[in-house]
């Protein structure tokens, strides 16, 4: 069985979490739980039972994290059976599993296309920003100092641009 | 203007179409393999308040009122898919007046907007439809990803949602037995090929579909660079396993193409399937001038007509039998002249 939460690697943690009658079931790989807090990280796993405890008795216990999405009730296991996806929301909610399917499908996970629209446009002066940044952060590392203004006086004016838009 | 079919497009001795098509959906939405019929409604809304304002005019098709032989004829014409021809969600498509621009409305995704020229035309259909989308995307809140692009209900299509497929006649391909490792070739190239009427090499009429495979990590300019590099190495290997054919067998080839097309002019029973090939005989036998008194775009557009739906649809004709009867009489008429 697979991990429910990076579908990625087996799952050898099995918990049972009941909450207002509902019974729900999480499998998670040792990486994953000990991401979720239900193992402790430095620590040797506890035995089953002190884990069930512990889970219980936390009063933070992630529950079923990333098993469903809340906007379409999607299940993770119907993600991983089918790679489809119910909506835009589930890319956040399986950010992990989704990133490493389409690791295995897609050359890269990293769009390079078109970005269109007010969220594509926003994205692209972000991508550039950040780029420009670490530009500027190489060229003062090369002691570019002419070079750094001029990244300086770019990344000050995309900045404006974006205060007028938001603005 | 007149239906993709009916036009002349570059390299049509071996390319038969163009078709890009773009996945997109809106946000907040739920996709269609989630959505209830309430969600599926305010989507065909938005799109449609969006396309009323654009100057490029879209017509509705109303699928709800039409007979499935109707839907089904916009499937053989390649406007609308067979998923959405037999949805059960509320569902519209548009085309536009040019006819070269169609969009699904809930079909896998929100929005498959796509747009289809005869021959090869990657430069004309990328304008086109990138035209359209960039509209769209001013007037419609696409669901993206700042890592991802697009995003898609399968992930498949993430990234720029384009899938750029060429449908293509290998007749002498297919005749040298050349067709597997062509294709296998293709493959490790990264490109996907299907018939477009069968499985594998036993397509009807050697034609044959070829798009890209992956949509995530490559512009779109990228994806269309490197599938035409492939389509390139495709269209001169058909064309130089033409020339052999012909020199190697020169009479017992054009026997055979002659042949079919003495056949398609006379018949008076033709199936769909002998259609194809038959008519794939005489493409190839326009391709070497063997016919010179037919023409592509007149096989394309009869292909299309006396497909089984546009026959039940145009002629009111329901028994396979009676349309057999329809298809060579349609035959005769538009190959006699
Ligand atoms: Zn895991
Ligand atoms: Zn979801």
């Amino acid at each position: 069985m697979l991990c429910s939460n990076c579908g990625v690697k087996d799952a050898n943690f099995h918990y049972k979490h009941i909450s207002g009658g509902q019974l729900t079931e999480l499998h998670l790989c040792s990486d994953c739980a000990k991401e979720l807090g239900y193992i402790k990280d430095s620590d040797a796993p506890f035995g089953l039972g002190s884990l069930f405890g512990d889970f219980l008795s936390s009063p933070k216990a992630p529950s079923q994290t990333a098993l469903r999405c809340p906007q379409c009730s999607t299940s993770f296991d119907s993600v991983r059976r089918t790679g489809f996806l119910g909506c835009d929301k589930c890319y956040e909610v399986f950010s992990k599993p989704v990133e490493s399917m389409l690791a295995k499908i897609q050359p890269s996970t990293v769009h390079k296309g078109k970005l269109s629209g007010a969220d594509g446009k926003k994205i692209a002066r972000d991508n550039t920003l950040k780029n420009l940044k670490e530009e500027l952060k190489r060229a003062i590392i090369d002691e570019k100092y002419e070079q750094a203004a001029v990244l300086r006086d770019k990344i000050k004016e995309l900045e404006a641009k974006e205060g007028e838009n938001n603005g | 203007m007149a239906e993709w079919f009916k036009e002349h497009g570059e390299k049509d001795d071996v390319v038969l179409s163009t078709r890009i098509r773009l996945a997109r959906n809106l946000k907040g939405i739920p996709f269609p393999n989630k959505m209830n019929a309430d969600d599926a409604q305010r989507g065909i809304d938005l799109v449609e308040g969006a396309l009323e304002e654009m100057n490029y005019t879209f017509t509705k098709v109303d699928l709800p009122s039409m007979s499935q032989a109707e839907k089904q004829k916009l499937v053989e014409e390649r406007y609308i898919s067979p998923n959405l021809a037999s949805s059960s969600l509320p569902c519209a498509a548009y085309i536009s007046e040019d006819q070269k621009v169609s969009i699904m409305i809930n079909e896998e995704d929100h929005l498959r907007i796509q747009c289809i020229y005869a021959g090869f035309e990657e430069q004309k259909a990328l304008e086109l439809i990138g035209r359209v989308d960039d509209y769209l995307s001013e007037k419609l809140d696409y669901a993206m990803h700042e890592k991802y692009g697009y995003l898609t209900s399968c992930l498949t299509n993430v990234g720029t949602g384009m899938r750029i497929s060429y449908m293509l006649h290998l007749s002498a391909t297919v005749m040298s037995g050349a067709a597997d490792s062509v294709f296998a070739a293709v493959a490790k190239l990264g490109a996907t090929v299907r018939g477009m009427y069968g499985e594998g090499t036993k397509s009807a009429g050697n034609l044959f579909q070829i798009s890209n495979q992956t949509t995530l990590g490559r512009s779109e300019a990228e994806i269309a660079a490197s599938l035409g590099e492939t389509l390139g190495s495709i269209i001169s290997k058909e064309r130089e396993l033409r020339a052999k054919l012909s020199e190697k067998k020169g009479l017992i080839l054009e026997d055979r193409i002659m042949r079919s097309y003495a056949i398609v002019r006379s018949a008076r029973i033709m199936q769909s399937k002998e259609m194809m090939d038959r008519l794939s005989d005489v493409r190839f036998g326009i391709g070497l001038g063997i016919i010179d008194d037919a023409d592509y775009t007149t096989l394309n557009d009869i292909m299309i007509c006396a497909s089984p739906a546009h026959i039940s649809a145009d002629f009111g004709i329901d028994g396979a039998v009676e349309r057999d009867v329809k298809r060579a009489e349609m035959l005769r008429e538009a190959l006699n002249r």
